[in-house]
């Protein structure tokens, strides 16, 4: 297939995402809330690459700034080669067409008020792509592409299940000319079935279609079946980075091997030892300095607390942010 | 051994009246609970599994009635007792954990007068007594601090915290019976942990007996003692958690089990999905309520609705057809 | 064929029978017909409605006929059924040309209002920041005064006549639809759905009109409909006021003046002109309120 060497399509650098939070006391000035924080990574051309972690780790934040539907504070986005944050309002519009978003809520991410058609073909109108009768066309292939049928398209969202629902957020997302998709917790809201049909027709669009997926999701049984590899992330920052199955395997940073043991059993038979956490996630507004993750951690020492820890290889395609780690003192 | 048990629901049905016609949520619900055991209720969305926690507590909306079967608590049938004799049973003998601990509390209480509420209604205690007792459940429940944090509000704590306090007036009465609808769904991973292995150990302590409603089979495996599979409305399957795990026996079991993503799984291979969506719960009951998704379906499915059988002790399917049937059919090509 | 029982099976055709059931029985129409108030009130409006459009074909007698003859005439005195006015002038002619006045104004200063305070409401919500803040401080300005006060004020600069009778109704009415839309607004420019459609690029104009607009349009209905209610007794009460619709016109509110001066004498004339605007203030808010039960508690799947 010609060359080996690594196609990028995508580059984060450096990304940072602050927020301005009013202090709670009167007359302080606004406290900030780095929702992400110092974020790198590159995204080679078809693979999927799985964004985990918990509540207020900043992967939904990282996903929209990614795409520039919020502004980044600082760092840059840098898609085929180019740089997303010198583009002004017009030019970014056009390259949404090859970059976009699946939504996490079917409930709430299609208008109620239109047609499934017209729903698909929203997009179509917005970069004028083709005539009106194109673009019909259009709507009934995306429509059997994603597993439903032209009848369908007279429909109202409210009328469709979740999965349904779900699977018109994609054919919508498709009906330009997509090359990157992030996928924001797709299928979260969704029944496992119906998980499982969904994932299924997303990786099978991947393939026909030689997209490039960022996925993210709180469910680490289902970002390791998607993902070639992965990110995890602790309040803003990537604890972890490196491929899917060698992680899954061979956890390296503690809120990894944490997060991991939490996953609940495959199996009745399978007794597990669940690593406690102890303390409770510090507010965003007043980190502690050096590891974000050190109040919790079984391994914290003193060095771990002087300054923040830099994500090193540990092997081929395996990267860990821990400096204990990195220094062999644990394993 | 042969105690009788905590709990017995014998087929079970409350509908629901609407513009469209009647919406039969549980249409045929039997299963038994031992004291000090967990139960999971295991289903989608849909499948009535919510509803028939709701109807042990009689908490309906106006349009919900049981309208057969009974519900035996302790030999005593629930569905007729009046609504002044449930509220006996309430948060007393029965209590409740919901889902989303975001909504679960009242904003505008301190946690500490939401607990000492629940305790004021069923025990006669002074108030000193009361608050005493709440913050000895709210120390059981691990919250730090009990004693400063009955006086903060629910916006003050984080969900898994919330879910602790939730657990905490649920079980301040010391209820024989806790049913637990998706009480870790809301909740990271971590945290979930956390608030089921509590739970766990709070039940070795009070040996009272939980139903665990998910749609998460890692946590039914994890927890659970007895499964009961509920699809459309109706029990499709009940057994032990192992039996369920190793011999399951409903063509909607085996879908259920084998579309779950595990970290085991290979990648490469599909997920195997349940083709089609849950019908409408209007036009069920005149077949197997699962027969237009299931790939054994022959024509008896479509006419007839199955029975539950105990195909082994203490193993029960609605099935019309036996595994070693139904593995005959596969083998002999299925029928599609 | 109302209630036909759906074939109680599971294939997609029943489903999709179940589903078109399902619609129709959901459907506003439908949900209003169930609300006997709500088609109490409907009734009303349509009996109004075609008293004052078809009424001037059917009962063909000039309104603007002095007969001084026939002064105060009582109700039943052959010729004239509903009796005549302190000028001798048909009452019921005089009641059926000033409805399609009091109609056409109310409409009219509904629609003025609707049109200008809705753009207001929309552009303030969506934009935010500076063109809210200014936005909004005119429209509390406005609704400082009285309604009818700033009707009437509007009125005094105006100077007489239908055109501007319409048009100070209207804008008296501008704050109260302009508040309505932001508030609407506020809530759904939120929404997952239009996030998405942001993300794809769509442009301010198109997330305003056809994303915004027709999820908002279904409150503002229900204001609307309560607003030609009050535009109603507005015009009433300027017409009253000497200040509303002035000789040669007729309208309601212009015929209750008249029949003020006779109270005593000719109490006719005063009930009529009363009773028709009653019936249609009642009608109107009947019909409003029985819109809001319907569309407002919405099912969310």
């Amino acid at each position: 297939m010609g060359e080996k060497q690594d196609d990028i399509i995508l580059k984060v650098d450096h990304l940072t995402k602050t927020f301005q939070v009013k202090s709670p006391r009167l007359f302080e000035k606004p406290l900030a809330l780095n929702a992400v924080n110092d974020v790198s990574f590159e995204v080679k051309r078809g693979e999927t690459i799985g964004v985990i972690g918990e509540s207020g780790c900043g992967k939904s934040t990282l996903g929209k700034a990614i795409l520039q539907l919020i502004p980044a504070t600082s760092g840059d986005v840098i898609y085929n080669g180019q740089s997303l944050m010198k583009l002004n309002q017009k030019e970014m519009n056009e390259l949404r067409k090859e970059i976009n978003m699946v939504f996490q809520d079917p409930y709430s991410s299609l208008d109620p008020r239109m047609t499934t058609g017209e729903l698909i073909e929203e997009p179509m109108i917005i970069h004028n792509i083709g005539t009106p009768e194109e673009r019909k066309k259009r709507v009934i292939e995306l429509l059997k592409l994603v597993g439903l049928d032209y009848y369908h398209s007279i429909r109202y969202p409210h009328e469709f299940s979740g999965g349904q629902r779900q699977r018109i957020n994609i054919a919508r997302a498709l009906s330009m000319d997509i090359k990157l998709l992030v996928c924001d917790e797709p299928v979260s809201a969704l029944d496992v079935s119906v998980q499982a049909q969904v994932l299924n027709l997303l990786k099978k669009l991947k393939d026909e279609l030689g997209l490039t997926y960022i996925f993210i999701s709180h469910d680490l049984s289902v970002v390791k079946y998607i993902s070639d590899r992965i990110i995890i992330m602790y309040l803003g920052r990537i604890m972890e980075i490196g491929d899917a199955k060698e992680i899954y395997a061979n956890p390296a940073h503690p809120y990894t091997k944490a997060l991991f043991s939490a996953i609940p059993p495959v199996s009745p038979y399978e007794k597990k030892e669940t690593i406690e956490l102890k303390g409770e996630i510090p507010s965003p507004l007043n980190m502690p300095p050096g590891c974000p993750f050190g109040n919790r951690c079984p391994f914290c020492t003193e060095i771990c607390k002087q300054s923040v820890p830099e994500l090193k290889a540990i092997g081929d395609n395996h990267e860990v942010a821990c400096v204990r780690y990195q220094r062999g003192e644990i394993s | 051994m042969n105690k009788e048990p905590l709990l017995k629901v014998d087929n079970l049905k409350t509908h629901f009246n609407t513009a469209t016609g009647i919406v039969k949520a549980v249409d045929g619900v039997t299963f038994s609970l031992d004291s000090g055991q967990t139960l999971g209720i295991v289903g989608e969305s849909g499948c009535g599994k919510s509803v028939t926690s709701s109807s042990i507590m009689r908490l309906l909306p106006k349009n919900g009635h049981i309208v057969e079967g009974s519900i035996l608590f302790e030999g005593k049938d629930i569905v007729k007792l009046s609504q002044k004799e449930m509220l006996q049973i309430r948060g007393n003998e029965i209590s409740m954990i919901f889902q989303d601990p975001m909504t679960a509390l009242d904003p505008v209480y301190t946690i500490g007068s939401q607990i000492m509420e629940v305790i004021n209604a069923h025990q006669k205690m002074s108030k000193g007594e009361a608050r005493e007792y709440a913050v000895k459940v709210l120390k059981m429940v691990g919250i730090p601090e009990a004693e400063k944090r009955l006086k903060s509000y629910p916006h003050e704590f984080s969900g898994g915290m919330r879910q602790r306090v939730i657990i905490a007036m649920a079980i301040a009465c010391n209820p024989k019976l806790i049913i637990a609808d998706e009480p870790t769904t809301a909740l990271d991973v971590t945290v979930q942990a956390q608030v089921l292995g509590l739970m766990k150990n709070l039940q070795k302590e009070s040996n009272s007996s939980i139903i665990l409603v998910t749609h998460n089979l890692g946590v039914v495996w994890k927890m659970c003692d007895t499964v009961m599979v509920m699809y459309a409305g109706k029990t499709v399957e009940y057994a032990d958690v192992k039996m369920i795990y190793s011999d399951a026996r409903h063509p909607y079991t085996w879908g259920l089990l084998k579309s779950m993503p595990k970290v085991t799984d290979d990648p490469n291979i599909p997920l195997a999905s349940i083709p089609g969506t849950p019908p409408d719960l209007k036009l069920t009951g005149g077949s197997c309520n699962f027969h237009n998704r299931c790939k054994y379906c022959q024509e008896i499915c479509k006419n007839k609705c199955p029975e539950m059988k105990e195909v082994e002790p203490g193993h029960f399917v609605a099935c019309h057809f036996s595994k070693e049937e139904l593995v005959e059919m596969e083998r002999r090509g299925g029928n599609d | 064929m109302e209630n036909k029982e759906v074939k109680r099976d599971l294939s997609e055709a029943s489903q999709q029978e179940m589903l078109l059931k399902e619609r129709k029985a959901n459907s506003a129409w439908r949900k209003l017909r169930r609300n006997k108030s709500a088609m109490f009130g409907l009734i009303l409006v349509v009996f109004v409605t075609l008293f004052s459009l078809v009424g001037p074909f059917i009962y063909r007698v000039d309104p603007a006929a002095m007969d001084f003859l026939k002064v105060n005439a009582k109700p039943g005195t052959p010729g004239l059924p509903l009796g005549a006015d302190n000028l001798g002038r048909d009452l019921l002619a005089r009641l059926i040309h000033g409805g399609r006045v009091s109609l056409i104004v109310a409409v009219g200063g509904m629609a003025v209002g609707a049109v200008i305070g809705i753009l207001a409401g929309l552009i303030s919500g969506y934009a935010g920041g500076k063109v809210d803040i200014i936005i909004m401080r005119v429209m509390d300005g406005m609704s400082a005064f009285p309604f009818t006060l700033l009707a009437l004020m509007l009125m005094t600069a105006l100077g007489a006549g239908i055109e501007n009778v319409i048009l100070s109704i209207g804008i008296a009415s501008v704050p109260g639809y302009a508040r309505m839309a932001r508030g609407q607004v506020l809530v759904v420019k939120n929404e997952e759905y239009i996030k998405a459609v942001k993300a794809f690029g769509a442009s301010n104009s198109r997330i305003l009109f056809k994303h915004l607009l027709p999820n908002i349009v279904s409150s503002l209905i229900v204001y609307a409909t309560l607003n030609v209610a009050g535009a109603i007794l507005t015009e009433a009460s300027l017409s009253f006021l000497g200040m509303g619709i002035t000789p040669p016109d007729v309208s309601w509110g212009a015929i209750l003046k008249d029949g003020q001066d006779v109270i005593r004498s000719a109490s006719h004339i005063a009930t009529y002109s009363g009773l028709a605007i009653l019936i249609t203030v009642l009608g109107f808010n009947l019909l409003g309120d029985g819109i809001r039960d319907v569309l407002d508690p919405k099912m969310k799947k």
